[in-house]
């Protein structure tokens, strides 16, 4: 026995010192190893912090440099806040007025929603109460139409698409400008120039585009992917592509739409850089009525870069349009995670009304499916309610269905559901374009509940829960979810709601 | 300049004091009584003075950590951080566990942050994707805990680690086993295009 030498004898500093290396999932092990360990993890709020962020699916950021300090234990406390919000909806109301109604461009990432609007992009930066933030708004002026944008608030990035055509040449110009000031971005090397696009017309106004670290990717109509590094200026990758999702640095997933009947699709793990290459491939396989059609794939952003500003140009016209959100879990490229599950909302409703003229199925439905490299899969579907839109955001499902109630499902484990007081009935605020409190939740939250599904079953235990959103609320035409927001798009006036969890 | 250290076994060492103030206890010493006797350092033994003396000699221009915990880089960072060793660090640190945590400890005692740190992140690697059973082994740590308190953790545990079980079911040898794609029928080849350099 060590018990002088080893690391029971240690001061329980150097047990803590030694806890601060590891992350969630470790030390939910450590908790079990002995009653010591236990006390101190449970104990400790940094170690407390690493677990919840891990069960939750977070990522801790760093520091703010100039920011105020906040203890762990006082982080602790806010995160926890944060997640019982989720799990009663109790968030605040707001309104936004927009320019217009359909704004073909737009995206949410970091907390700031953007978007372009008659040669200027407008940057929404939303309140956050977990840094007790509030809403922000500034609009950049640009010199030239914008064909195409996208945002990376981690590295104040802000990257403009401009099509040139100088005497039937053209070409396509990648303008990186910063995104708090509309400066040429300090660490580009330059604007990031292609005369090599073929078919350029086609491709106007259907430009996609993401960043993730020092890559910047583009997805042209002809289905071609190419990505540059916007620090060199140099063209590290020419795929093609029909969508993509940045998974990690370097790492992208690209759908595969299989022209066999057998399975559905598939999705190729790309690295990216000097050889690119392929390095794993899910196969999605769907209950056999889906089969004798191929289904349509949207593809949308989930880690650093998280949630859409459009579906991935595709095209759909013989194909179902299933809206397929994915989430890649537990994969991180860099701690070379052992393998990649991928997580798929989908929202079927169209192609219950095509399986309806076939007399097979019509109540539209919603389902969750992870899938893992051998065809793990697990499903689980919600059919009631008639959904409209669904979007989804790492392991949080949201969606509205026909009588204006927006649900939230959470497949994190564990998940204690908070149940609103009923006692207080106090009438529910007439949302005008301002700020609703949330204390109109008594009238609004009406069902909350816990799945049955255990681990060891065929599914993921799941939580629900389920508000009424205030009136009036017109049909939306779009659901952008992320950390801390549920944003609402109205589809007959230029409104834009902000829930804010 | 030299410095004389005493370790707890009353050895005596002579170090350069750009050595010695790698310690922040003996950086203090020194700036507040100055170098005029040898230092005793009562909890340091000659076998793990001698490895510590060995440390500071390489690590002597490092430039000195900074004091402010808090403004340190996120968990995340630090998590990724721990794999992150220099060759020299790893064959100064690969030694049995008895010593390791003997310089641990006299790190800590002479407030040589690094070197704690490195110590640290060593136990870490050690743990990190160990079961319960193995780190107990490992580190000869008796369980404690009754079997009724043991099913409760179980349970916790299976709703913790639900998605990590269905991904340890499935693995097929890690990221980096060599790339097999999955068999899809009639699936052309991806194009790939040579890209312009």
């Amino acid at each position: 026995m060590h018990e002088i030498g080893g690391l029971v004898g240690q001061p329980v500093e150097i047990l803590l010192n030694v806890f601060k290396y590891l992350d969630g999932r470790d030390l939910a092990r450590c908790m079990r190893v002995s009653k010591t360990w236990k006390y101190y993890i449970d104990e400790s709020s940094a170690t407390q912090y690493a677990i919840r962020l891990t069960k939750h699916g977070y990522k801790d950021s760093p520091r703010a440099q100039d920011g105020p300090y906040s203890s762990t234990a006082s982080r602790l406390k806010a995160f926890e806040d944060h997640i019982k919000r989720w799990g009663s909806l109790d968030w605040i109301e707001e309104r936004i007025r927009l320019p217009e109604k359909s704004l073909p461009w737009k995206e949410l990432a970091g907390g700031i929603l953007a978007f372009s609007h008659c040669k200027s992009i407008t940057c929404i930066k939303l309140p956050s109460r977990i840094c007790q933030s509030p809403l922000r708004t500034w609009t950049h002026k640009s010199d030239f139409e914008i064909l195409s944008f996208t945002i990376d608030p981690s590295q104040d990035l802000l990257v403009l698409v401009e099509i040139l055509d100088s005497n039937g040449k053209i070409s396509l110009d990648m303008h990186l400008r910063t995104l708090s000031g509309n400066t040429q971005h300090p660490r580009a090397s330059g604007i990031l120039s292609s005369q090599d696009l073929l078919d350029i017309d086609n491709m106007r106004n259907k430009f996609y585009l993401r960043v993730m670290g020092d890559a910047v990717a583009l997805l042209g109509k002809d289905a071609r992917l190419l990505i540059w590094n916007w620090l060199t200026g140099e063209l590290i990758c020419d795929l093609e592509a029909s969508g993509f999702v940045w998974i990690g640095p370097r790492t992208i997933l690209l759908p595969w739409n299989s022209h066999d009947t057998s399975v559905c699709g598939a999705l190729e793990l790309y690295e990216v850089g000097q050889a690119t290459r392929l390095r794993k491939t899910v196969v999605l396989e769907l209950p056999l009525y889906y089969s004798p059609k191929r289904l349509g794939f949207f593809l949308y952003d989930v880690h650093a870069n998280p949630t859409p500003s459009g579906c991935v140009p595709f095209d759909s016209s013989d194909l179902w349009n299933i809206h397929v959100s994915i989430c890649a879990l537990d994969y991180d490229p860099a701690e070379n995670s052992p393998d990649l599950v991928v997580s798929v909302a989908m929202l079927e409703q169209y192609a219950h009304e095509y399986l309806h003229r076939d007399h097979v199925e019509s109540t539209p439905s919603i389902s969750w499916t992870d899938w893992g490299p051998h065809n793990t899969c697990l499903i689980h579907r919600f059919a009631r309610d008639h959904p409209r839109w669904c979007e989804t955001r790492g392991s949080r499902f949201a969606w509205l269905d026909t009588s204006k109630n927006l649900s939230v499902v959470d497949f994190t484990p564990n998940l204690i559901a908070v149940r609103p007081d009923l006692s207080q009935s106090q009438s529910p605020t007439l949302g005008s374009v301002g700020k609703t409190e949330s204390n109109d939740r008594s009238a609004s939250v009406i069902e909350s509940y816990e799945s049955p599904v255990h681990p060891k079953g065929t599914g993921r235990p799941y939580h629900e829960v389920k508000r009424k959103l205030a009136p009036p609320l017109s049909e939306p035409s779009h659901i952008f979810v992320d950390e801390e927001h549920i944003l609402l798009f109205a589809a007959d006036e230029p409104v834009l709601i902000v829930l804010t969890l | 300049m030299i410095v004389s250290l005493v370790s707890s076994d009353g050895k005596l060492y002579q170090v350069d004091e750009a050595v010695a103030r790698r310690s922040g206890v003996i950086y203090t010493v020194l700036e507040d009584i100055g170098n005029q006797k040898p230092i005793p350092l009562l909890n340091v033994p000659s076998h793990v003075l001698k490895q510590v003396i060995e440390y500071c000699e390489y690590h002597r221009t490092d430039p000195l950590p900074q004091d402010a915990e808090w403004s340190g880089p996120a968990r995340a960072e630090l998590v990724r951080r721990k794999a992150v060793v220099s060759d020299w660090d790893k064959k100064f640190i690969d030694c049995d566990q008895t010593l390791l945590f003997e310089i641990i400890q006299a790190a800590s005692y002479l407030d040589i942050k690094p070197l704690l740190d490195l110590g640290c992140k060593t136990v870490a690697n050690m743990m990190t994707g160990k079961s319960v059973e193995d780190i107990r082994a490992l580190f000869h740590i008796e369980n404690d805990f009754t079997p009724e308190e043991e099913t409760a953790m179980q349970v916790e545990r299976s709703e913790f680690e639900s998605l990590y079980n269905i991904m340890i079911k499935s693995m097929a040898g890690g990221v980096n086993a060599p790339v097999t794609s999955l068999p899809i029928p009639g699936k052309a080849r991806r194009r790939l295009r040579a890209p312009h350099y």
